[in-house]
């Protein structure tokens, strides 16, 4: 085994420590950008639905600009929006390069997406059921957090699964301006600096990351779905 | 307990404007268990939903023990709902929860310190005989026991009125009568008004004290279910009646292959004398009578239902049986007259 390595990924040997540590880059990205796309995408999501006709909370005009806000980020492309957040993360944090900068266009790319697909979660909930919880005279407050949010809980984490698998994927192309991790060095050492097995092995641990962030999230929401 | 005074709720939407109640007085006394009975779109969903305001009203009034409904500011509203439970047609439990965890959420939504919910969870459980489920999911669990479910968790926190929108509708025949059962018992132990919706007689004839008849939204009979069933005022009325007694009608086929003879349906409704006409007949007009099918179903010494009958004879027999049985205030429809052929 270790004489394959040597023979054939020569330099992932030489460069392991910088792959090593754009492995934990990359995972940190993904974690910081999901948790905080989550925490703004989740409320937007519950928002977009309680807002709508006919809905606990019905507020049309309301409703209508959060749809607007919503697809206007998320038809942006990705790359388009790391150039636009430039100034705003150099005042944010001081700089527009490194992960941190990053973490910041993975957040506002992605919690649109988690926000659309909250509310797909949440529509599915069953009428009848909110309906059960105004009888026994519940606030819209307690409807969401006891009836929409954990009814809906499975397909939410489903969401958030496909937003994880799909920050990955854009945390790798941040990493080409500048992020740091798999994508960066995939770029810096693999193509520019022309060592092919080190594009080889940062493009198996991507893989494996995003099998791996799917096999978690599946088992979570299965093991929610109660059905 | 719980009065509506011209009560008038129209839907208006962007195609038009619909009038589902149209002016319904009605007073439900405390203590008893009151049904609503109508054809689909009656309105009666809609008058159950006015008692928990979960329907607000165009005009009128709703009270509820001492409490004006359509008056409350929303925070209001949302105490008194707690002292009326609803019981669903399709349950609506949340398969996110554990039936235990189902059965606590009204005392979670009150704000009752959860050391009490346990013991009050197991209480009502036992009650509705599901003791040993729950730790279930709502999925796991068959159609009656889910509405028992639906019961326990409706009856929480200690409610006076129980409002039961088609809560039987979803399940069989026997699974039906399980659970009527049920809501009796819960009646006789605790006390508690039962507002019943639905759209089978067998309901009615099997729980309720009283009943009223919507169509259209409106009620168009209303009282007694002994006195509603024994002198029904309106056709709907007659008809949801007849449902209590199977009326299907023999195959075509069937009554060709009989001999000869007239074919008669015989419908009671209630006010005819009671079933010894059949027997009297015999002994007092002479005439053979063959019962083919049919069901008469009793309450108190009233009988309603259909029999179909075929009297051997000619048109003469006919005639004079045609006469004698609509004299007894039994409606008559010959199904085949007396020399072959049909007539009908
Ligand atoms: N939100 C609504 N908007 C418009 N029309 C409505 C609404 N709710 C009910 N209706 C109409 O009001 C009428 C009465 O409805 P309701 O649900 O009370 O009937 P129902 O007697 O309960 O019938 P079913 O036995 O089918 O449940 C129906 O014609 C229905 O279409
Ligand atoms: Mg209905």
């Amino acid at each position: 085994m270790s004489v394959f390595i040597a023979t054939y990924l020569p330099n992932v040997v030489k460069f392991w420590d910088i792959i090593e540590k754009a492995i934990y880059e990359t995972i940190y990205m993904v974690g910081v950008s999901l948790f905080f796309s989550s925490l703004i995408g989740i409320p937007l999501g519950v928002l977009l639905v309680i807002t709508s006709r006919n809905h606990l909370l019905p507020l049309p005009a309301v409703n209508q600009l959060l749809g607007l806000v919503v697809n206007i980020f998320r038809s942006i492309p990705y790359i388009v929006l790391v150039i636009l957040l430039i100034p705003f993360a150099r005042a944010l944090i001081g700089t527009s390069i490194g992960p941190e900068a990053a973490i910041i266009s993975l957040v506002v790319g992605s919690a649109p997406f988690i926000a659309r697909l909250v509310e797909t979660a949440i529509r599915e909930v069953n009428r009848g059921v909110i309906e059960a919880a105004q009888s026994m005279g519940a606030t819209n407050w307690q409807i969401i957090r006891k009836i929409l949010i954990p009814e809906a809980m499975p397909a939410i984490v489903s969401g958030i699964t496909v937003t994880a698998v799909g920050l990955i994927g854009y945390s790798a192309m941040a990493g080409v301006v500048g992020a740091g991790g798999l994508g960066a060095v995939a770029f810096n050492y693999g193509f520019n600096g022309f060592k092919p097995d080190i594009m080889f092995v940062t493009t198996v641990f991507m893989i494996i990351l995003v099998q791996g962030v799917q096999m978690i999230g599946d088992a979570i929401a299965r093991k929610m779905d109660h059905r | 307990m719980i009065t509506l005074s011209n009560v008038v709720k129209t839907f208006t939407s962007r195609f038009g404007s619909f009038t589902a109640l149209n002016g319904i007085d009605l007073t439900i006394q405390k203590g008893e268990i009151f049904g609503i009975i109508g054809y689909s779109g009656a309105g009666k969903s809609t008058l159950v939903r006015m008692i928990n305001m979960l329907e607000t009203p165009t005009s009128g009034e709703v009270t509820v023990g001492d409490t004006k409904l359509n008056q409350l500011s929303s925070r209001e509203l949302r105490r008194a709902r707690r002292k009326i439970g609803m019981v669903f047609q399709h349950f609506n439990l949340l398969w996110s929860r554990t039936v235990a965890e189902n059965v606590a959420l009204p005392m979670e939504i009150a704000g009752v310190p959860k050391r009490e919910h346990a013991a009050r969870v197991m209480e009502l459980l036992d009650l509705v005989g599901l003791s040993e489920k729950a730790d279930a999911y709502p999925a796991q669990l068959s159609g009656g026991q889910k509405q028992r479910v639906g019961i326990a968790r409706a009856l929480a926190n200690q409610p006076d009125v129980l409002l039961c929108d088609e809560a039987t509708s979803a399940l069989d025949p026997k699974t039906t009568d399980s659970i009527l059962e049920l809501l009796k018992e819960i009646n006789r132990k605790l006390g508690l008004t039962i507002v019943l919706i639905t759209h089978e007689m067998h309901v009615i004839e099997k729980i309720c004290d009283r009943v009223a008849v919507m169509e259209s939204g409106r009620i168009i009979e209303m009282g007694d279910v002994v006195e509603v069933f024994s002198h029904p005022k309106t056709t709907t009325t007659r008809e949801l009646i007849s449902q209590v007694a199977g009326s299907e009608q023999p195959e075509q086929e069937f009554l060709e292959g009989l001999n000869q003879g007239a074919v008669l349906r015989c419908t009671f409704l209630g006010e005819a004398a009671n079933q010894t006409v059949i027997s009297k007949l015999v002994t007092e007009l002479g005439v053979e009578v063959n019962i083919l099918q049919g069901q008469i179903k009793r309450l108190k010494d009233i009988a309603f239902g259909t029999l179909y009958i075929q009297v051997p004879g000619d048109v003469e027999v006919e005639a004079k049986t045609v006469a004698y049985l609509k004299k007894q205030g039994i409606k008559v429809d010959v199904l085949r007259g007396a020399e072959g052929g049909g007539r009908s």
